[in-house]
């Protein structure tokens, strides 16, 4: 494995941060992917306490009010079931995470704060285009209400000379639907985590009839580099939790409204299947 | 009412019956051997043929149905993905997605979108606007539901008897893996984590006509290679067998040759082994039958004891002749040759003897004639000569010739030696004179005057007035008999012969009577010569055979049958049809044949023996009995009576009519009777005139009499006794 680093950027001089208050952790469950930032996060927290719903035998609304008559400044929602339950149940400053159609959830309230679920979209043509320079015309399929994504997603692809070709559908199957109609014009297709418009079925088939006609697909799993895809990119737990303890501390130090909806990430990790490279940025 | 598989098995019988029944006929109404095998290959190629198409077309129909359920799994499929931006986004573009799909198979008659709650929604297709599509049932919707995620997620409906159309019902869902799944997503138990959204329901409506017309097109021009393949296959199978069986074929010509008598056909080799066979059988049948029949005609035609023509192949020749003197205006001359010492002879030195005699004879007549003339023998010792183109001087100077060569023939038997003298008969044949039978009469009339005359000469037949007149007469007779015959103008009457000892009536002897056309009733011996002379004697036998039997059906009574003697005269015997008519006539009036006897004359018996020994024993086996009439006036020949096997003697008239006075006659008597008893014979006197001779001829042994006084003919056959005179027994007591 090659680990590209970027040239260190000289650091702005900033005082010592507050310390952080207490902090309620809620994991959905404790996949991997939820439970890596959860690990992360002990490192930025003194006084936490981590609740798994998929393990506790308690209902949601028992932790939520346990939650709720504890010292905790804000509670920590990992993955979607976590921050719906937190949202609607926290009388604490919820920030979450690990959810990609927040809006279709309707998790931006006005004591909730969100962390991005993708890497900086910038980052990921960067490294796709780096890891396959040939690439010139990207697909990308995506659920209703990623409009702010899709603009970004155009600004960058513009910017790495890449034509984007976007098609916003409604459910699995029309997902294939267009899918089968651009994967022949296009030199590859960007996968994002938008499960609305995907199922299992209709993923393995993607990825199989990609890989059929010779279209590198970038995916947001490294397992889903089994199924064919290309090239993975990915976020680190790390900076997921960095940026949640960020996030936290903007909401202890001062007004909520003066904290941007969601926070971008900083980093992204990339593995390609052929040169099977990470990139850290 | 029936069922349908009574109705099926019924018609099947039908089928069977037919064909059972079913044969190609030829001409003429009979079975071909080329057709029926013909047939029956054509038949069973026909049938495998059938089958084959008809596992043709349910193979192809099976073919078909599978890929009709693939592409229906397909076209749902796509259905599933273009139904759901419909659902979801109410999107323009994917109606017409939609639209352009639908439009692309001709196959899909109606595509029909469902809401969740089976409500009809929008109907896409070719007759979508024709029928509105009605909301779906409760059942059909849980069913679909239970389908959602299956292999198979759809309901096919097909008709066995209309396979061609489908319906399918599918439900239209989403899926969508949780989003918390998304993360960690791993595609080993990717399923569990799959979360279904149903949004309705699709109905398509699938018609696959244009590939059922297509199967069924094939199956017709599969059906028309079979049948041409068929036809030229009957006809190669035609032009094979037709060979192969010509040699059966070719026979058909010869054999039906031979069937019409055509013996000397010949048959072609034939190829075949078996047929071979078959042609040397024919070919060996044919032979004997031209020998047997070559015999037949030689028997036929000629005397068996001089090899000379007989009176019938005589005849034939006279016709010839009379037919050549009537064209060309020749004259011929007929010639009947009677031997005057042959009785003599016959008598004296024996039965063989008079055949040498006779055979010697008719050598000496063919060597004293032409090479074209015919010389015959009519029986006994008579014989007839044809002398063709000749004068009267010609046929005189024959007759003359033949005398003088049988006065030099000396015929030499058992050391002695006897000449044979000839009487000589002639009648001319000229354009006045051609009635054959006629010839052959006067010929004989002219010969018995040659007899009168002092035998050993030739009398040429003249047409003195007085023969004129008989002829005359005769053809007034000639007439009037025909009529007779025609119109029943004769009538029978029966005479009692009975039983001389006890009296008693033991049959009675047919008689005829013409009715004259004044009413009276005209004798037999009035008319009966004319008949002879004009050949009309067999005619009237068969009228009194056939009238004797219907008096017998008339008067007989089953516990007294009546028994009847008939005379039959020479012609009769002359005829083939004589058995045949007999047995006709006694079946028709169901004559027991046991109860008739017929009378032969003894002159017909002793011209014709072998002929007349065939018919006689033809009718014998019938049933019949037969009594030699006449017998001790002509010739007398006892060795006939047992040749012949005659059951009744009947003593000429002659022989009683004055028995009283001549005891030549009663020794006569006495000898024939004697000799009848031996040979097994009952003997009948006729004529009996009186008690007397009654009770003599009891005396000489005689064993049934026949006369006026015995019972006079009547017309209606009753038995009735003798009468019993004083005199009878006077006589019985004085005569020794």
């Amino acid at each position: 494995m090659v680990v590209i680093q970027p040239e260190p950027e000289p650091e702005p001089e900033v005082p010592a941060p507050p310390p952080l208050p207490p902090v309620s952790i809620v994991l959905t469950n404790s996949q991997p992917a939820y439970a890596d930032v959860a690990r992360e996060l002990a490192g930025h927290f003194d006084n936490y306490m981590i609740y798994d719903l998929g393990a506790d035998d308690r209902p949601p609304v028992s932790i939520l009010r346990l939650i709720n008559d504890s010292d905790s400044g804000a509670v920590i929602a990992i993955g979607l079931r976590a921050a719906q339950s937190s949202i609607a149940m926290s009388n604490h400053p919820v920030v979450f995470s690990q959810v990609f159609n927040y809006r279709h959830h309707n998790l931006l309230q006005d004591n909730s704060r969100g962390v991005a679920a993708l890497p900086p979209i910038e980052a990921q043509l960067a490294a796709w285009k780096e890891a396959d320079p040939s690439v010139r015309r990207i697909g990308l399929i995506l659920g209703e209400g990623h409009e702010e994504l899709i603009t970004e997603a155009e600004i960058a692809a513009q910017r790495h000379d890449i034509e984007l070709v976007v098609q916003v559908t409604h459910s699995d199957q029309e997902t294939l639907y267009f899918f089968r109609r651009m994967v022949r014009d296009i030199d590859g297709f960007w996968l994002l985590p938008d499960n609305r418009v995907l199922s299992s079925r209709v993923l393995q088939q993607m990825l199989a009839e990609a890989k059929q006609q010779h279209v590198p697909v970038s995916v947001p799993s490294e397992s889903m580099l089994s199924l064919g895809a290309m090239i993975s990119l990915t976020t680190q737990a790390s900076d997921i939790a960095a940026t949640i303890a960020k996030v936290v501390r903007m909401i202890q130090g001062g007004d909520i409204n003066s904290v941007p909806p969601i926070t971008q990430l900083s980093d992204i990790s990339v593995k390609a299947k052929s040169a099977e490279q990470v990139v850290t940025r | 009412m029936k069922t349908l598989p009574d109705w099926l098995w019924s018609r099947l019988r039908a089928l069977r019956e037919r064909l059972m029944n079913f044969r190609f006929r030829g001409n003429g109404g009979k079975r071909v051997l080329v057709h029926e095998i013909l047939s029956m290959q054509v038949f069973t190629a026909a049938i495998f043929g059938g089958l084959a198409i008809a596992s043709l077309y349910f193979g192809g129909q099976w073919v078909l149905q599978d890929n009709y359920s693939r592409w229906a799994l397909q076209w749902t499929e796509e259905l599933n993905e273009l139904a759901a931006p419909l659902y979801l986004a109410e999107d323009s573009e994917a109606r017409f997605r939609l639209e352009s799909f639908v439009e692309r198979y001709p196959e899909i008659d109606r595509v029909s979108y469902f809401g969740k709650d089976g409500s009809a929604l929008f109907n896409v297709g070719s007759d979508a606007e024709l029928e509105p599509v009605a909301d779906l049932g409760q059942s059909r919707l849980e069913d679909a539901v239970e389908l959602i995620g299956q292999e198979k997620p759809y309901l096919l409906q097909s008709g066995f008897l209309n396979p061609r159309q489908f319906e399918i019902l599918a439900p239209v869902w989403t899926e969508s893996i949780t989003e918390d799944d998304l993360f960690g997503f791993d595609a080993n138990s990717a399923d569990a984590r799959t979360q279904t959204h149903l949004l309705g329901f699709v109905g398509i409506q699938l018609d696959f006509m244009i590939f059922h017309d297509r199967l069924l097109n094939n199956i017709k021009g599969a059906v028309l290679v079979l049948m041409v393949l068929i036809f030229v296959f009957a006809l190669f199978g035609r032009h094979v067998l037709r060979r192969a069986l010509s040699s059966i074929s070719d026979l058909q010509a010869p054999i039906q040759e031979l069937a019409k008598g055509n013996l000397g056909v010949k048959f072609n080799p034939a190829e075949h082994r078996e047929i071979s066979d078959i042609v040397e059988a024919l070919e060996t049948t044919a032979t004997a039958l031209s020998e047997r029949d070559a015999k037949l005609l030689d028997m036929a035609n000629h005397d068996s004891l001089t090899s000379l023509f007989n009176r019938r192949r005589f005849v034939e020749e006279l016709k010839q002749e009379t037919i050549a003197v009537m064209h060309k205006g020749h004259m011929s001359a007929v010639l009947f040759v009677d031997l005057d010492q042959f009785k003599y002879i016959n008598d004296s030195c024996g039965h063989q003897a008079g055949d040498r005699l006779i055979r010697k004879v008719a050598d000496e007549l063919v060597r004293s004639v032409r090479a074209d003339d015919v010389v015959a023998r009519f029986g006994g010792d008579e014989f007839a000569i044809l002398v063709r183109k000749t004068t009267i001087n010609g046929a005189q100077s024959a007759a003359e010739t033949i005398l003088a060569n049988m006065r030099r023939m000396a015929h030499v038997e058992d050391g002695q030696v006897f000449h044979i003298h000839c009487s000589i008969g002639i009648a001319m044949m000229d354009g006045d004179h051609l009635y054959y039978d006629d010839l052959i009469n006067k010929a004989d009339i002219a010969c018995r005057d040659a007899k009168t005359a002092g035998r050993n000469r030739a009398v040429l037949y003249a047409h003195s007035d007085e023969t004129l007149e008989q002829d005359a007469a005769c053809v007034g007779w000639v007439n009037q008999l025909r009529n007779a015959l025609d119109d029943d103008g004769f009538e029978l009457r029966f005479q009692p012969i009975n039983n001389i000892h006890t009296g008693e009536t033991t049959h009675h002897e047919v008689l005829i009577r013409l009715r004259g056309e004044d009413g009276k009733i005209i004798p037999p011996d009035a008319f009966l010569t004319s008949a002879a002379r004009f050949g009309m004697m067999s005619e009237i036998d068969f009228w009194i055979i056939e009238n004797a039997a219907k008096a017998y059906a008339h008067y007989s009574k089953k516990n007294n049958p009546l028994k009847l003697s008939i005379n039959v005269s020479a012609n009769a015997f002359e005829s083939d049809d004589l058995v045949q008519h007999v047995r006709e006539v006694l079946d028709k009036y169901d004559v027991n044949p046991n109860d008739i006897i017929f009378e032969i004359t003894e002159s017909l018996a002793v011209r014709h023996p072998p002929h007349v020994e065939q018919q006689i024993s033809a009718i014998r086996e019938l049933g019949c009995e037969f009594a030699l009439d006449d017998f001790g006036t002509g010739y007398s020949s006892f060795s006939y009576l047992q040749q012949l096997q005659f059951d009744y003697i009947k003593i000429d008239g002659t022989f009683v009519v004055d028995l009283l006075n001549k005891p030549v006659d009663q020794k006569m008597i006495k000898l024939i009777a004697e000799i009848g008893h031996e040979a097994g014979m009952k003997t009948i006197a006729e004529y009996v005139q009186d008690a007397e001779s009654l009770a003599l001829l009891e005396e000489l042994g005689v064993d049934l009499a026949q006369g006026f006084f015995v019972g006079k003919p009547v017309k209606v056959p009753r038995p009735k006794p003798t009468p019993i005179s004083l005199g009878y027994h006077r006589l019985k007591r004085t005569h020794p």
